[in-house]
């Protein structure tokens, strides 16, 4: 079973010195590193604007930006969250270091374009920070057509960000799907691969097809906006709601892209903790797909209020129910998956659990804003800010953590101290539920969303949310600090600390540059434990 | 959440109740049943797993039962919506206009605008919505009723609501709309039939009053005292002018408080011409759909930014040519209807209404 044979090549974090050697790497796995600071360097960024925005609603009037200010703060943390934090967080990060080595591949298909995927998104970050510098952008993340058309802000160079971020995104999704279907070993058929493999899998259709749609979209604000081609100009006869159309049409499976990953990842974790095969390997694998295919016909719950045809949302109203469908599968296979096993509640673990509650509500609440009367009350409400706090940071936030911890040793070779990453990640989940579950109930008592001041009855909802921020943030500091210290102190790692069956567990830790001297012979299941034991 | 203020507010908080009820009862099943296999199969409790594979019967049940759960879900979403989009017949129609930042509800039949909606106890209110082509989408909402609708540039939208109590509710913009989104709040005052009408007479008067240049132009005359010109000002303009005046808000806002730069010129007369026809091309628009007086009120108010004494003053010349032109001095004639492209340049008024 043992095909890492190299053990005297040095890893992959000691195979070249110096910033060159790292800058031009086509290792996939230095490639995940290279992504992992940048993206953490995105993410505490915005946690920092997000900060900023609890503190201006800590009380009623300003505070200290006025209006201007602070709609330009959330347009920033909402399209860093999005794009430069939330879209690549999983897949480029886990997706390049163990897609690869979790099929047995030395690499993905295309090395040099997964560089160059790297200097895109590192580009698309400039250019969103270039706007920052050149005095902020008030559009909102959604970019919604006349106001991106028609504001002084420098509106092109956010859109310019997302554009080429969507490069970035669509080709490592290229290259995963050919990497899947080329580079598995011929000993791993299709349900014999990892459940982590199939969401990236399901993920990257996602990219490749519906990130060219909001490409054209961005396109076509900019070209109305220095060039009055007016197709979403009213005064021209164009159509403001064709551009909801073509932003969603991209954006609500977008949404998927941000939490099939973490999906998977919770498919990896459940089973290694409790030393039992998933339950439903299939019907947990098909959900992704049926998530990815669903979750494409379902943009139109976005707009219940813009003005479609009443058919249009009745239409849309029902396809969005049925996504909830593949949703719940996976949920209930992985409670399956609990029952009878044999649990270690170590923290990757922990995270799993958080995602499957902090999911579940925001999937919940999904579920008033599918139904079409209520939506009507509740949209643009921070009702809404809640629920995708749930579902996206909650689910893709809560697992690109919950996967930091579980592949920290194979990464690093390094384990971390598990109690203060218990505490850290105590302090997170507590400060998650005080963030943003009062801004469910200030949106059901009706206070609208990207409002920079409000009315002082909703004083005790924003209250408690603004202190939530605080704890949150605190339990984030305390993870990442005792993560750094045990990049640097922390004891040496095993080649396989949690008894994972799928094929990282079998090289060493870290890697090597060539992890597979030969090609791994795959002769059990991802999560085969039980035939392990037996066996010898 | 407000009590249910209306038909649809029952209707959609029944909705909430039956979904919500169903989503609740199923997180705590999930969560606790999660929390109770956690605790039982512990390492300690639990040493060896079993090794189970799966289960057809299992599956097929989570499939199915859910899907019959969504479907009710979605059914109960869509009786409510229905009763959301059925107008009844007898509905009074308020045209609504959106704009950067502050709503107009114009009474077509009345030819009245206001910038507040009145509506009578018992009453169906049907608002017929637009924004004008050079502004952005904006949104309708009135959370007590729990009616909420897009005003799209360019396009028409209702919604429909029924008043059952006098009072006043919250109308917010809920549409992203720029700077001043937070602030493009206003209400809905709801009267008995009897107060309502006597609100839309005064209204209607008011509309029709002739204008009497001289007191017009005089600062200082009974008929511009009594309309308050700082508040009108407070509600239509400051979000650009600023509330000293100062300007720049958004793009070339004029300062007041300058003589330099001015388009037309500080004199009340022409302060008055820039609030009927607008500035072509800027952010600057026609104000036209307040009573005259209003007008007047406003023009002294932004004249009186200037605080030194060479302020150029209309010549009686210009006066006469004012009053000409836009012909004050006769009654003003109640429109019957005002057609929504003529609202949609139109831009309203009360402050001190109702
Ligand atoms: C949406 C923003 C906005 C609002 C609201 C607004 N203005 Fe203006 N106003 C402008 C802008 C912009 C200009 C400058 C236009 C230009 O010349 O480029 C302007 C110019 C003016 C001028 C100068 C005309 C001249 O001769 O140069 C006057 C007077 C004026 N506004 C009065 C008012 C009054 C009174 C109100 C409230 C009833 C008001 N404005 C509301 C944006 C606004
Ligand atoms: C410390 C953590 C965070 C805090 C305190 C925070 C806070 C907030 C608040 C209060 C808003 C709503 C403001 C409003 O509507 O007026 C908001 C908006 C938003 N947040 Fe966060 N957030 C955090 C983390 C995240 C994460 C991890 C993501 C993505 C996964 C995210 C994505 C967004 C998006 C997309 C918006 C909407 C922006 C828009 O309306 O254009 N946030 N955030
Ligand atoms: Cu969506
Ligand atoms: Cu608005």
């Amino acid at each position: 079973m043992d095909a890492a044979a190299g053990a005297a090549a040095p890893n992959y974090l000691r195979a070249g010195k110096g910033l060159a050697s790292w800058l031009t790497t086509t290792d996939h796995k230095r490639i995940g590193i290279l992504y992992l600071i940048a993206i953490l360097v995105f993410f505490l960024f915005a946690v920092c604007l997000g900060l900023m925005i609890r503190l201006e609603l800590f009380s009623p009037g300003e505070q200290f930006v006025g209006n201007q200010g602070y709609n330009r703060i959330l347009t920033l943390h909402g399209i860093t969250m999005i794009f430069l934090f939330i879209i690549p967080s999983v897949p480029a990060v886990f997706g390049n270091f163990f897609l690869p080595i979790q099929i047995g591949a030395n690499d993905v298909s295309f090395p040099r374009l997964n560089l160059a995927s790297w200097y895109f998104y590192i580009g698309g970050g400039l250019f969103a920070l270039g706007s920052v510098i050149l005095g902020g952008v008030d559009t909102g993340w959604t970019f919604y057509i006349p106001y991106s058309a028609d504001t002084a802000d420098n509106v092109y160079l956010p859109i310019l960000a997302a554009f080429i971020l969507g490069w970035s995104s669509i080709l490592t999704g290229l290259n995963f799907i050919v990497t899947v279907h080329r580079l598995r070993v011929p000993s791993m058929p299709w349900f014999r691969m990892p459940l982590f493999v199939w969401a990236l899998y399901a993920t990257s259709w996602i990219q490749i097809l519906a990130t060219p749609v909001v490409g054209i979209t961005l396109l076509l604000i900019l070209l109305e906006r220095f060039l009055g081609i007016g197709i979403f100009d009213p005064a021209k006869e164009g159509d403001p709601v064709l551009y909801q159309h073509l932003f969603w049409i991209y954006s609500h499976p977008a949404v998927y892209i941000m939490v099939l990953p973490a999906m998977g990842i919770v498919s990896e974790i459940v089973p290694v903790f409790c030393r039992k095969t998933i339950f439903g390997y299939k019907f947990i694998a098909i959900s992704s797909l049926a998530i990815a295919g669903i979750g494409s016909l379902v943009w139109g719950h976005h707009m219940f209020t813009s003005g479609m045809a009443d058919l249009e949302r009745i239409v849309f109203s029902l396809l969005t129910f049925l996504v909830a469908i593949p949703s719940g599968v996976k949920v209930f296979n992985w409670l399956a998956t609990m029952y009878k096993g044999s649990i270690r509640l170590a923290t990757p673990f922990l995270y799993a659990l958080a995602f499957i509650f902090l999911f579940s509500v925001g999937g919940f609440t999904g579920l008033l804003q599918g139904a079409l009367s209520t939506d009507i009350h509740i949209h643009d409400t921070s009702f809404i800010v809640a629920h995708f706090h749930y579902t996206m940071f909650g689910g893709g936030g809560v697992m690109f953590f919950g996967a930091l911890h579980y592949w920290f040793p194979k990464m690093f070779g390094r384990t971390y101290c598990e109690s203060v990453a218990r505490w850290a990640f105590a302090l997170f989940f507590v400060g998650f539920n005080c963030l943003y579950f009062p801004l469910f109930l200030a949106g059901l008592a009706g206070m609208p969303r990207r409002y920079a001041d409000y009315l002082p009855e909703y004083l005790v909802y924003h209250r408690i949310s603004s202190i939530g921020s605080w704890i949150l943030v605190a339990g984030i500091v305390l993870m990442l600090a005792n993560l750094l210290r045990a990049l640097f102190k922390g004891e040496r790692a095993g080649r396989d600390p949690w008894g994972g069956a799928t094929l990282e567990w079998t090289v060493p830790s870290p890697p090597p540059t060539h992890q597979f001297a030969a090609p791994p012979v795959v002769t059990r299941g991802p999560y085969e434990y039980a035939r392990e034991r037996a066996s010898g | 959440m407000y009590s249910g203020a209306s038909e649809i507010a029952r209707e959609v908080d029944a909705a909430f109740y039956w979904i919500g009820g169903i989503c609740v009862a199923l997180l705590i099943g999930i969560t606790a049943v999660m929390v109770y296999f956690v605790i039982r199969y512990r390492r300690a409790r639990s040493p060896q797993a079993a090794h189970i594979e799966g289960s057809l019967p299992l599956e097929i049940g989570w499939i199915v039962v859910p899907t019959i759960l969504v479907l009710f879900m979605f059914f109960k979403g869509y009786e409510g919506f229905k009763l959301m989009r059925t107008v009844p017949e007898d509905a009074q129609v308020v045209e609504v206009v959106g704009q950067r930042w502050f709503w107009t509800f114009i009474y077509p039949e009345q030819g009245i605008t206001s910038d507040r909606l009145y509506a009578p106890v018992g009453k169906p209110m049907k608002l017929e919505m637009t924004a004008p082509v050079d502004d952005v989408v904006h949104s309708l909402y009135l959370p007590a009723f729990r009616v909420k609708e897009d005003c799209v540039p360019g396009r028409k939208s209702y919604l429909w609501f029924q008043p059952e109590q006098e009072g006043r509710y919250h109308i917010f913009c809920a549409e992203y709309c720029g700077k001043d989104h937070s602030r493009m709040i206003t209400e809905l005052v709801v009267l008995s039939p009897e107060k309502y009408q006597a609100w839309l007479q005064r209204k209607v008067e008011d509309r029709n009053k002739p204008v009497v240049m001289a007191q017009a132009m005089d600062p200082e005359s009974a008929e511009i005292k009594e309309r308050d010109g700082a508040a009108l000002f407070k509600t239509y303009c400051v979000s650009c002018h600023g509330a000293e005046g100062l300007g720049g808000l958004v793009e070339n806002a004029r300062n007041f408080t300058s003589l330099a730069d001015w388009k037309r010129s500080p004199k009340i007369t022409d302060i008055y011409r820039t609030l009927e026809l607008g500035i072509e091309g800027t952010q600057m628009r026609s104000f036209s759909n307040l009573p005259p007086w209003d007008r007047f009120a406003l023009a002294h108010h932004v004249a009186a930014f200037y605080k030194g004494s060479d302020r150029p003053q209309a010549s009686p010349e210009e006066v006469e040519q004012l009053n000409k032109d836009f012909r004050l001095g006769e009654k003003q004639e109640p429109r019957r209807t005002i057609p929504i492209e003529q609202a949609k340049k139109a831009y309203v008024e009360d402050a001190g209404g109702g």
